[in-house]
């Protein structure tokens, strides 16, 4: 049994400390910056901690990738351009509540969202990391494919006025996601002979171009802004923690939710923060209203369970040596250089090291709140200076991301190009949520629905075999006709519009 | 504007120009090394220690840049059209299926061989509680009735760990047209879908079952190597499993674009032979579990050969 | 540009009718039955119904305008913003190889802001100033493989 004692002793070292706030530092930045993401914060740092010690190197990135999950929110709501996939779910909510000058509420509210998911995932992960591991190695591929497509059913939540334009998004992005190698033959599929297209459009350029890059085309189109925006005014954390209290079901739920979805080898922080925001906005009575009290809801679930998602994806990884995500395959490649080889063997020889590793993640979401707040003061400040110049500085930034997601001058063309559509598509209210939400699940689902037939050869009942399989199926099919239900009708005060889009019915 | 100053923007403006002729004073800046992989992974750890250990031999930085685009194509693209003036190398491994499979059109011709530093090679990993015990016994199923179990490529198909695995079942008289061949997205994924009951057999690397072997969850039964590994005694080869002398995994070595000048290419060869044998890179390697391997680039060249015309029989057998 | 349903419904039907159509080009396995055809074509036609969907549900709700006019054709210095930021994104592949990214960010940076209605000297400094600082940044500090053009030759000395 590890002691209380010994996990504290290991992390009372002035190196690790050193190595954590710095991580802590870094991680903020680079999530706060639109154009660059977690994952690319965690692969810069990668030459860097190989040759360092090993609960170094391992606290390095879990830092860096808590700090940049919950820093992609700040330009989602101060600049309209979400830092990651999963904070694109809740972007309209957050900016709106920006826009109406609450500014420190919607950014308080979800960093201490984001943080406490962070310690649910932890203590989950600490208590019953061993357990919970084989609940999900029992997920095959039909399981993955009704979450997926249950995934896909939150895509109704988001589409604004028009289900049928909804809709459209959701296909467009579905269906750019064919683009590439088929996943089971890997033929390439309307690449037109470009080897740039063999993996498809990549999700981070496609991301920064729909939100990011139309966002400024839709700013230089306006009159250009030579003053700055006020900055965040105020307390941030004593109201956020009054906030917390009146939310602290969602924000419960949400951080369970995104731990468990975490858990999911392949289930990423997108999916945990999409799949929440859905929940809040059908279960809960508060998530359900067009309120600032609704949004403010719906955000604090789903960053919950955005940060919470990080620390679930640990549990196959250090029980299994399974990644989660693209991140913790990463911690995971590291942890076996160093040599703590994930797997029950670790819990049981050096369990200390694992319990300090879990203790971590403690620290990393407690030392959030302080770094995070000074963050979006910075972040406030920054904003002051003129729209004029900021602009073009996103810009660079947009560029600067886009290519270094793959080191490819081509992945900076195509933030151009869904730059354009995104504009297009905004200016006719299309909204682009769906769009990417698409593109993160199109994959997903057509690979486990392939790789479910070619085991079933062809026999399509084996997507209710399962137990589990069959229990998300009948769900997922539920959870269907219950939106595309809710959608159709007639609109009342209470149910649930996006809200409306600022930029909409400009002429 | 003085006579020093002048000078030495000639110079610069010098140095920018023979950089691209060939170097005989390699390296005279910083070289950049095309990983074919995602960062943190098993070749992205492959290179960067092996750069660490060549930058302290050169007076240059070696840049490690990730390109994974299109499981490789891209990276490779990128430095098989470099100019071959050795500052761009990158990652050779398998590449014959590329071309048969449409993605692209590399060809052993179109690189210059450096030297290989690393061969992994693929098992057969199966269910700790599954009926098979030998890979003999699987081989025998699957003759009787190819299709009845579904084998995971423990990632691409097509790929390192089951084109050898084709290789041992077309020698072994099964009609491999009918396999039920399941790609996956990385190993781990692939033994994800073996525990949970979802797949029958896993083709993959043995340190890649390590966690899951040691949980007790799955079992090893043979290593497509010609001995056995150090690091699993207890594991067989498949010579000796089954008899067929099949060899195969995946294989990681460094390269430049065709056209490099035997002298320079030599020279390259001298550091990454320096860099292999130091001790920062062999318990690297060790402590990883991947298979430290040396081919200078005469014994490579042969061997991209042999590995294209393999992965040409299996494909076709496979009906891509 | 904002156009009326009725427009974008058919066009978007149009987009999903051709990657069915398109779908069918592409080689089914002789093994199974669903190939690399199979989801694009299902995609396909998901995107035209909801572009059949948009295409009826605008016609019912009828009045408004077939096509209005794009808010960066209404005056030249919009459409100066509009166009700076595209032709920026494109310029970028075309010159950072040769001019290196610190005179390519200085220079985009320069125009972009000069467009959006900064004085020229102070867009000259700042420029300068942010691209040395993200260059420093991720190529020197974080070894992100940025070009570094006729910096070439010596940037040995510049990657720490």
């Amino acid at each position: 049994m590890v002691t209380l004692n010994a996990v504290l002793s290991q992390l009372a070292d002035g190196y690790l400390i050193l190595v954590i706030i710095a991580s802590a530092a870094y991680g903020l930045l680079i999530g706060a910056i639109p154009g660059l993401t977690a994952l690319l914060a965690s692969a810069l740092l990668v030459p860097f901690i190989i040759f360092m010690d090993p609960l170094p190197a391992v606290a390095a990135i879990i830092t860096a990738s808590a700090m940049a999950i919950f820093a992609g929110d700040i330009p989602g709501a101060l600049l309209r351009m979400p830092g990651t996939p999963a904070s694109a779910a809740y972007t309209d909510d957050a900016h709106g509540l920006v826009r109406k000058g609450e500014v420190a509420k919607a950014l308080g509210a979800g960093l201490i969202a984001s943080s406490l998911g962070g310690l649910l995932s932890a203590l989950v992960l600490t208590m019953a990391a061993p357990s919970l591991a084989r609940v999900a190695l029992a997920f095959s591929s039909v399981e993955y494919f009704w979450l997926g497509v249950l995934g896909l059913s939150c895509a109704t939540f988001v589409a604004g006025s028009s289900l049928w334009k909804g809709l459209a998004s959701l296909f467009l992005g579905l269906s750019l996601a064919t683009v590439g190698m088929d996943p089971i033959t890997g033929i390439p599929r309307f690449t037109l002979g470009s080897i740039n297209l063999l993996s498809g459009f990549g999700l981070i350029p496609v991301l920064i171009g729909l939100f990011a890059v139309s966002e400024l085309l839709r700013n230089a189109t306006a009159p250009m802004n030579m003053n700055g925006a006020p900055p965040p005014a105020g307390p941030i954390f004593l109201p956020s923690l009054r906030t917390l209290w009146r939310h602290k079901v969602g924000v419960a739920r949400g951080g369970l939710f995104g731990t468990m979805v975490g858990a999911l080898p392949g289930a990423g922080s997108d999916i945990a923060a999409w799949i929440s925001y859905a929940v809040a906005r059908r279960a809960s009575s508060r998530g359900r209203r067009q309120t600032d009290e609704g949004a403010t809801e719906r955000i604090m679930s789903a960053s919950a369970a955005n940060n919470a998602s990080l620390g679930g994806a640990y549990i196959p990884a250090t029980v299994f040596g399974i990644p989660g995500d693209a991140i913790t395959a990463i911690v995971i490649s590291v942890m076996f250089i160093k040599g703590i080889n994930p797997g029950p063997t670790l819990f049981l020889n050096s369990p200390d090291v694992i319990y300090t590793i879990f203790a971590i993640f403690f620290v990393a979401n407690l030392v959030m709140i302080p770094l995070g707040i000074l963050c979006m003061r910075g972040f406030g400040l920054i904003l002051r200076l003129p729209q004029a110049a900021i602009s073009p500085v996103v810009l660079i930034f947009c560029i600067l991301g886009a290519f270094s997601v793959e080191n490819t001058l081509f992945a900076v063309g195509m933030i151009g190009i869904f730059g354009f559509l995104g504009y297009v598509m905004e200016q006719n209210e299309y909204p682009l949520a769906p769009a990417i939400l698409g593109l993160i699940l199109g994959p997903m689902i057509e690979e486990t629905f392939m790789t479910t037939m070619l085991k079933s050869q062809g026999d399509l009942s084996i997507f209710f075999d399962r137990t589990i399989g069959s229990i998300l199926g009948v769900v997922t099919v539920l959870a269907w006709l219950l939106a595309i239900a809710l959608q159709l009708r007639p609109q009342r005060g209470e149910v649930a519009q996006a809200p409306a889009n600022p930029h909409s019915g400009t002429v | 504007m003085n006579k020093l100053t002048s000078a030495s923007i000639i110079a610069l403006a010098l140095g920018a120009g023979t950089a691209t002729a060939q170097d005989v004073n390699w390296p005279s800046q910083p070289v950049q090394m095309i990983v074919i992989a995602g960062a943190g992974g098993g070749s992205d750890f492959t290179f960067r220690l092996l750069s660490r250990e060549m930058e302290e031999l050169i007076d240059q930085p070696i840049s490690v840049v990730n390109q994974a685009q299109g499981g490789g194509v891209v990276g490779m693209t990128t430095y098989v059209n470099a100019e071959p003036d050795g500052y761009t190398l990158g990652q050779l491994s398998p590449f014959a299926q590329y071309k048969l499979l449409g993605q692209a059109d590399f060809t052993s011709d179109s690189y210059s061989p450096i030297a290989m530093v690393n061969m992994d090679p693929a098992a057969v990993t199966v269910a700790a509680d599954s009926e098979f015990d030998s890979l003999q016994s699987i081989v025998d199923t699957l003759k009787e009735d190819p299709a009845s179990l579904a084998i995971s490529c423990g990632g691409t198909c097509n790929a390192s760990w089951d084109i050898p695995f084709v290789s041992l079942l077309l020698d072994a008289g099964v009609n491999v047209g009918e396999l039920n061949l399941i790609p996956a997205k990385g190993s781990a994924a692939g033994l994800q879908e073996l525990a949970s009951g979802g797949m029958d057999i896993v083709l993959s690397s043995l340190p890649e079952t390590d966690s899951l072997r040691d949980a007790g969850m799955v079992k090893n039964l043979a290593v497509f190597s010609e001995e056995r590994l150090g690091r699993y005694p207890d594991v067989p080869t498949v010579e000796e499993a089954t008899g067929e002398a099949v060899t195969g995994g995946t294989w990681r070595a460094v390269s430049g674009p065709a056209g490099m000048d035997p002298a320079l290419i030599d020279r390259i060869e001298a550091t990454v032979k320096q860099a292999y044998d130091s001790e920062g890179f062999q318990t690297g390697m060790e402590e990883r579990g991947f298979g430290a391997v040396w081919m200078d680039s005469d014994a490579l060249s042969d061997f991209i050969r042999q590995h294209e015309e393999q992965t040409q029989r299996v494909l076709n057998e496979l009906g891509s | 540009m904002r156009l009326h349903d009725v427009i974008t419904g058919p066009a978007i039907a149009l987009c999903g009718a051709g990657l069915w159509a398109w779908s069918f080009t592409l080689p089914v396995p002789n093994n199974a039955d669903f190939g690399p055809g199979t989801f694009p074509r299902l995609m396909g036609g998901g995107l035209a119904l909801a572009g059949v969907g948009v295409a009826v549900s605008g016609w019912l709700r009828g009045r408004g305008p077939l096509i209005q006019r794009p808010d960066w054709l209404r005056s030249g210095p919009q459409f100066a913003r509009f166009a700076a930021i595209l032709g920026a994104i494109a310029l970028y592949p075309l010159i950072s190889g040769a001019l290196g990214f610190l005179l390519t960010a200085w220079l985009l940076l320069f125009v972009l802001m000069v467009v959006n209605g900064i004085r020229p000297l102070p867009a000259l400094g700042a420029g300068l100033a942010i691209s040395a600082f993200v260059n420093i940044a991720f190529a020197s500090i974080l070894h992100v493989p940025l070009p570094w053009g006729p910096l070439t030759p010596i940037s040995g000395y510049l990657i720490w």
